[in-house]
């Protein structure tokens, strides 16, 4: 029996292992499980209206350029379906983030232990599920890459760069770090700078050159909105912050490590002086407020949860001997867990399955040339993307021809006749129909009234000219 | 499913292919995980380089 339980206890680490990838798993298909496509963030619904209307048209020149459409006509191409690019293969890439963060974390500390540990710190920390909930597919496929690149850089092989050359086409956002830290690499690592010299002018050449458009209309936004979010309107803020977690939510959700972060960083940053670079970049790019400059935080976290894991492995070594010290440690990961665990299962979609539902049916219920209109721009994105009808939303899209004053009108109005008119901009040469969530009912109440607005089921209305 | 198995295998292979024909060392050097995530994201990276340039 003693023999027995000898064994298992020096298989520890391979348990370990197995339990972290099932939990990592497990959180990652949760909310699909649990509520289908309605489980994922926003972007879902404008990714689905990308992939299908890109492969579509493949080859028209007329298409504006967009990176991200390489990867998926790539997939579409191989026979993958729409639905199978935007979950399958979304998922496939969420779960080899874990894989790819593992085995970077080993390759620099060269310690199997550490890695353990960052494994652990990756698959409960709450800033990383709630990045791949947010369905930032382009940022997750980048931060993907970027591991790899880094892992590429290790070896210093040429193949780094495809991956960069990946970066720069799907995300190019997430290149400005990485290549931060290899210019700035290149000047003070003689013993790498050709390799990075090369490296980074012929994948910088080949993003440049088959992307050149899409670069160019992200310049002029650089310079259009200015670099720094506190220079753009307040309506646009919101979207220049990046939309991911706001500062505090992410100190909130992270404390039980971030200090570790800290200290990691500042008794071992000459080991791993590319790490350590990466977090100091990225912590400036945040901090100035830099466009997106919430996306950041994901690259932040990244580097922190490498740091943490370095100072805990070393802090729990260094005190292996202390018994008190062993039950504090099984009791910080246990409550990483419970942490992680309370904040997935208590997690609730953007919208409910249902609605989805109701949106997904629209196109068997609402004639083929008709506009269908949301009055809320948080089911703007399901709506364009789970339907194929010309969509008006507030401030979203091709066809909204009304300012924000006007929309307010819409909204609250009580004079049916303004509304009217606000809808005859719309022309009556194509049928209007106006799709209400559950959170726009109270729109209905303010409808009921108008003889030409018409229910056609529970969340349809139907404009009558 | 089977279009995702096939997306799946084509990257691997491709990926393999280039890393046995360009850096046979990894063969060597780099853990089964390791070699696995690199063939993947060298096979999905021609894809979208190949894409890029075709379209």
């Amino acid at each position: 029996m003693k023999k027995n339980y000898k064994k298992i206890y020096k298989q520890w680490p391979l348990m370990a292992t197995v339990f972290v990838c099932i939990f990592y798993i497990v959180s990652r298909v949760w909310m699909y499980i649990r509520f289908g496509m309605a489980g994922f963030g926003y972007d879902i619904g404008i990714y689905r209206h990308i992939v299908q209307g890109y492969f579509d048209r493949l080859g028209d020149s007329a298409l504006p350029s967009f990176g991200f459409t390489s990867f998926s006509n790539a997939l579409s191409f191989l026979g993958s379906h729409t639905d199978t690019i935007l979950v399958l293969w979304y998922l496939c890439f969420g779960i080899l983030l874990m894989a790819a963060f593992y085995v970077v974390v080993n390759l620099y500390t060269k310690h199997k232990m550490i890695a353990l540990i960052g494994l652990v710190l990756f698959a409960t920390s709450i800033a990383q599920f709630e990045f791949f909930w947010w369905y930032y597919y382009r940022n997750l496929i980048a931060l993907f890459f970027v591991l790899l690149s880094l892992i590429l850089l290790y070896y210093r092989s040429y193949f780094i760069i495809l991956s960069l050359f990946v970066i720069g086409t799907i995300h190019p956002l997430s290149l400005i770090p990485l290549g931060l830290v290899l210019i700035i690499s290149s000047i003070f690592d003689r013993q790498k700078r050709s390799f990075l010299l090369v490296s980074g002018s012929v994948s910088l050449v080949g993003i440049i050159g088959l992307n050149f458009q899409e670069i160019m209309s992200y310049v002029s936004l650089l310079f259009e909105k200015t670099a720094h979010v506190s220079g753009a309107s307040r309506q646009q803020n919101a979207e220049l912050t990046g939309q991911f977690i706001p500062l505090d939510f992410y100190i909130r959700s992270s404390f039980l490590y971030i200090i570790f972060a800290f200290f990691g960083l500042l008794f071992y940053w000459r080991l791993y002086k590319t790490w350590a670079l990466f977090l100091v970049i990225n912590t400036v790019l945040f901090i100035f407020g830099f466009l997106f400059y919430r996306r950041f935080l994901i690259y932040f976290d990244i580097s922190a949860l490498f740091f943490a894991a370095v100072f805990l492995y070393h802090f729990l070594y260094d005190s292996k001997d202390s018994i008190l010290l062993k039950w504090t440690a099984i009791f910080f990961f246990a409550l990483m867990f419970l942490q992680c665990g309370m904040h997935i299962v208590r997690k609730q979609p953007l919208i409910s399955p249902r609605e989805l539902g109701a949106i997904q049916a629209i196109d068997t219920q609402v004639p083929t040339s008709s506009y269908l209109m949301t009055i809320n721009s948080h089911y703007a994105p399901w709506v364009q993307g789970f339907t194929t009808r010309d969509v008006i939303a507030p401030g979203m899209f091709e066809h909204d021809v009304w300012t924000y004053e006007e929309w307010q009108t819409f909204w609250y109005t009580e004079d049916i006749s303004k509304r009217r008119a606000l809808l005859e901009k719309y022309g009556n040469a194509k049928a209007l129909y106006i799709f209400l969530g559950d959170r726009d009912m109270w729109f209905g109440d303010n409808i009921a009234y108008d003889p030409r607005i018409s229910q056609v089921n529970n969340y349809i209305w139907q404009v009558s000219w | 499913m089977a279009s995702f198995m096939v997306g799946i295998s084509v990257s691997c292979i491709l990926g393999m292919l280039l890393l046995f024909a360009c850096e046979r060392r990894f063969l060597h050097l780099a853990s089964f995980v390791e070699f696995a995530i690199m063939s993947f994201g060298i096979g999905v990276s021609v894809l979208i380089l190949l894409f890029a340039i075709l379209f």
